[in-house]
């Protein structure tokens, strides 16, 4: 497997959302990584992720471990994809979202996610967006509502893995 | 070229305690580890990764599969960040852990943040698959890695340690 760089977001000034748009679909890349480091203003946040601006058909489950407890979970037909099972705090997070087959339109699309922050724990979850539009864009949020923004630093970085 | 291979290191007749890629180029965003990995002896260790020689400043938090139960646990303020379980002698023969380590940034002034799955490999009911978040606070750009095995254990010969360096757009 190797990686081609797309597209990269570092962010100079915090920002409330991260989004990667226009995103090619000629069939030059069969999948999409998209690596993100970053941190958040504010804690008890689950960072989450729509495609293509929409907010329905979002279908996930995770398992994860906090260190003390283990934890899974599920949601269908929800309006976005969660990145971690437990609420982030403002320490640097990490976090690889693999989009298998992105850019066909015979079949919904599938996610494999990880999630990472050694202050509160580690998830693995997989998804899948009830939808057969092609991926054309990403858009990232700190939490699923509310106020908070990715800090100043965060890093966003879009690979294409070839077809 | 988005992804390079910098080195591998693969270990020789009479086995080695720890493997060290040194003189890291900096000229790349994130840094991908693939271990694939045995030890000499019986009992199941953990790889122990440490960055610049430093030996201070590292947590983990894990989630663990074992084809019977799940398990979890944490580290803090550790000598290293530990990686996940290396298969060891009482696996089946010829078989060795898989393990993928990825470090985002490592170049920046930042406290760095580790992303480690792992799974060791065995003909039998029993292997260990395990997700792990790590951190390590130092703010140093990363121009060395060491991943030892544990005490005065040793990686059998053919484990292999394979470093990637990724550069984002």
């Amino acid at each position: 497997m190797s990686y081609t760089a797309i597209a990269s977001q570092t962010l100079t000034s915090s920002a409330a959302s991260v989004t990667f748009s226009s995103i090619p679909t000629d069939g030059t890349y069969r999948d999409l990584v998209l690596v993100i480091n970053a941190t958040v203003s504010g804690t008890n946040t689950t960072p989450t992720f729509t495609v293509n601006g929409n907010a329905t058909g979002y279908n996930q489950v995770w398992a994860a471990g906090n260190g003390s407890t283990t934890g899974s979970s599920s949601t269908s037909a929800d309006a976005k994809f969660y990145l971690s099972y437990y609420n982030n705090d403002t320490t640097r997070q990490q976090h690889t979202i693999h989009f298998m087959d992105y850019s066909v339109t015979d079949k919904h699309k599938s996610v494999l996610i990880r999630s990472d922050q050694a202050s509160t724990g580690t998830t693995m979850s997989a998804g899948r967006w009830a939808n057969t539009a092609a991926i054309t864009s990403i858009t990232l949020l700190p939490q699923s509502s509310g106020s908070l923004t990715w800090s100043t630093g965060s890093t966003f970085s879009l690979y294409g893995i070839a077809a | 070229m988005t992804m390079s291979l910098v080195q591998t290191i693969e270990v020789g007749s009479g086995g080695a305690n720890s493997v060290e890629f040194t003189s890291i180029p900096q000229d790349a965003t994130d840094l991908l580890i693939l271990m694939s990995a045995r030890h000499q002896d019986a009992g199941l260790e953990e790889g122990e990764l440490t960055f610049n020689s430093s030996a201070s400043g590292y947590s983990t938090r894990l989630l663990q599969g074992s084809g019977s139960s799940v398990y979890t646990t944490s580290t803090s303020s550790a000598a290293f960040c530990k990686t996940t379980f290396v298969t060891d002698s009482a696996a089946t023969a010829n078989t060795f852990s898989n393990i993928a380590i990825y470090i985002p940034n490592y170049t920046s002034s930042a406290a760095k943040s580790i992303s480690i799955d792992g799974v060791t490999e065995n003909n039998a009911t029993a292997a260990r698959q395990t997700i792990l978040a790590g951190a390590w606070t130092g703010t140093a750009a990363i121009t060395s890695l060491k991943i030892a095995i544990f005490s005065t254990l040793k990686y059998a010969q053919n484990s292999s340690f394979s470093l990637y360096k990724i550069t984002k757009a």
